[in-house]
């Protein structure tokens, strides 16, 4: 079979030319909410919120920007949802979702759909759970640290390409240490899989709960790099093939006092490139008004070892002040001073985020 | 914004407001980071556990709020403690049947936040204690279980007595017998006794009691 008539699940109804199509990806999760809200069950918990994201900020090279890396103006929501029955747990589900708006965009594709987190979670005993649906691949900090409204983020955007990824995973535990695999289809936010894309990934770790923490992980697969983000409408490929990512990354967290201490590096190849890549973040809540933080953060990637093409060096100092416990004032200040990459010298940003029970 | 985003977000939006009739309208406060590994640590024979989310404000608003302070002598932070913060109980099982209640609680310390995480019996009655999280730079001397462990066998009725007796000497008193493992944090101390008795009150509310007036 040609591989652009590969059909997965249903054939080409839902995947064809490479793609799912849009009522394929709207019925699906559509679908699938139904489905998972009226499983019988003893007991479910439910929790639905209600976010809302706004962002500016001015570059030295851009001027005026309305979103960040990873953060756009947008109203989301989030369900999560936990089923029991007399045994105990057996499922749990999240979903966010955001309509974000893309000002750097033309006003008809401004809009787009974000779906973050959609996934389902069966757990076939203590401590071994399987995943299916829209989670981050088991690679480095990013499945251990909540970044959906953050302006700091960890190196997975610019190591993997994106935070999160559709597929199926298996988590479990190993002794004193806890592991997670998981295969995706290396397409990040967007459904799709062209030029045989797909990514296995796999760390083990501490468990989470200790002042220091660490994990070893491991990628292997290829990627689809898209311009802009989005889940719907589905953004364009940035390059027509996938490209063929091997990655061993490390990463450890520090608690000690007020100081957080956060870090990851990743080694590995992108298409036989070598590429390599750290990130170090200090976070300091002020023991006076711990309603307030104090970040500061240092990253690089290096896409191409031989030329010393370091694509990014920014180093970010920002605060993140709760003002009340539904709303967050972030601001933060980056430089890539040290970068070949002449974008983005110098940039600021400004965010309110509201997140909160959807009414009371 | 094009048609097909309207429509796919009215689809997803219109599915969420159907499901507001059963929703819990709360963030959830202090939930396990791995419960499945704290569950089978500290009850072996566990087999499962159920997890439940229940906040002060759907169980008895304001006046709710007021006993729970009234019982821990104290305000509650609007910050860590909100009304509508969820907090997270799990009910251990050995198949069917239940043989405990892992809960935790978010407390302010000295240098940030601490997570304070009990496992009591049927009774209330501590099983276990540690810290989920605790920002102190003494934090290995609180979390050493040469201090953990001096509150296994405590309940509610324990941080009754201890505040009873107003710093006076008795020697019923197991909870002032507790001494600060601390060199220089003792406010870090004095929260945790409070984070430990705030929980124990909340699951005395939350858990216990109803299963006793379900029994009567």
């Amino acid at each position: 079979m040609h591989k652009s008539h590969r059909g997965v699940f249903f054939g080409r109804i839902i995947y064809h030319n490479g793609r799912f199509n849009l009522a394929t990806r709207t019925g699906l999760l559509a679908m699938s909410i139904v489905v998972l809200t009226t499983v019988p069950s003893q007991a479910a918990t439910d929790s639905l919120y209600a976010e809302a994201n706004l962002i500016g900020g001015y570059s030295s090279t851009e001027r005026w920007l309305g979103k960040s890396m990873s953060q756009r103006n947008s109203l989301g929501l989030e369900y999560f949802r936990k089923f029991s029955n007399e045994y105990g747990d057996y499922l749990t589900f999240d979903l966010q979702v955001r309509l974000a708006y893309d000002s750097s965009l033309p006003r008809d594709d401004a809009w787009a759909i974000e779906v973050h987190n959609a996934w389902v979670e069966y757990k076939i005993g203590l401590g071994k759970k399987i995943v299916a649906g829209h989670f981050a691949p088991a690679f480095g900090l990013e499945p251990l640290i909540d970044t959906h409204g953050t302006l700091m983020q960890t190196l997975a955007p610019m190591n993997i390409g994106f935070k999160k990824d559709w597929g199926v995973g298996f988590s479990g535990m190993l002794g004193d240490y806890d592991y997670q695999v998981a295969a995706q289809l290396g397409s990040g936010m967007s459904v799709r899989r062209r030029d045989s894309s797909g990514i296995l990934t796999g760390r083990i770790g501490t468990p989470a709960g200790r002042d220091l923490q660490y994990g070893l992980s491991l990628l292997y697969g290829e990627t689809l790099k898209v311009k802009g983000a989005g889940t719907i409408p589905r953004p364009e490929l940035a390059r027509p093939d996938a490209v063929l990512k091997k990655r061993v990354g490390l990463d450890a967290q520090y608690l000690y006092g007020s100081y957080l201490f956060k870090g990851e590096c990743a080694y590995g190849e992108d298409d036989g490139m070598q590429v390599l890549g750290a990130l170090i973040e200090v976070d300091y809540t002020v023991p006076e008004v711990q309603e307030l933080e104090l970040q500061l953060q240092g990253s690089f990637w290096d896409r191409d070892l031989s030329k010393r093409e370091t694509e990014r060096v920014p180093l970010t100092a920002g605060l993140q002040y709760k003002v009340t416990s539904d709303l967050t004032v972030r601001a933060a200040w980056s430089t890539d001073t040290l970068s070949n990459n002449s974008m983005n010298k110098d940039q600021m940003f400004l965010q309110l985020y509201y997140f909160a029970p959807f009414w009371e | 914004m094009n048609r097909k985003t309207i429509a796919s977000m009215s689809i997803i939006v219109l599915i969420m407001l159907l499901l507001q009739v059963e929703v819990i309208h709360a963030a959830v406060g202090c939930s396990l980071n791995d419960p499945d590994r704290d569950v089978k640590r500290i009850f072996p024979k566990s087999t499962g556990y159920r997890t439940q989310f229940i906040t002060i404000a759907e169980r008895g608003g304001e006046s709710l709020l007021k006993q729970v302070e009234a019982e821990l002598r104290g305000k509650f932070d609007p910050e860590y403690e909100p009304i509508d913060v969820a907090y997270a109980y799990y009910t251990v099982l050995t198949g069917k049947d239940v043989i405990g209640y892992v809960h935790g609680v978010n407390q302010k310390g000295m240098f940030g936040g601490m997570q304070i995480i009990l496992a009591t019996d049927l009774q209330g009655m501590i099983v276990n204690m540690y810290y989920q999280k605790l920002s102190s730079p003494e934090s290995r001397r609180f979390r050493d279980k040469a201090f953990t462990e001096q509150f296994v066998g405590l309940s509610l009725s324990d941080f009754v007595h201890h505040d009873g007796m107003r710093g006076r000497t008795c020697p019923a008193d197991k909870v002032g017998a507790i001494r600060d493992p601390s060199e220089k944090s003792h406010d870090d101390f004095k929260a945790t006794l409070r984070g430990i008795k705030k929980n124990l009150i909340l699951h005395n509310i939350f858990n216990l009691s109803s299963k006793k007036a379900e029994s009567h």
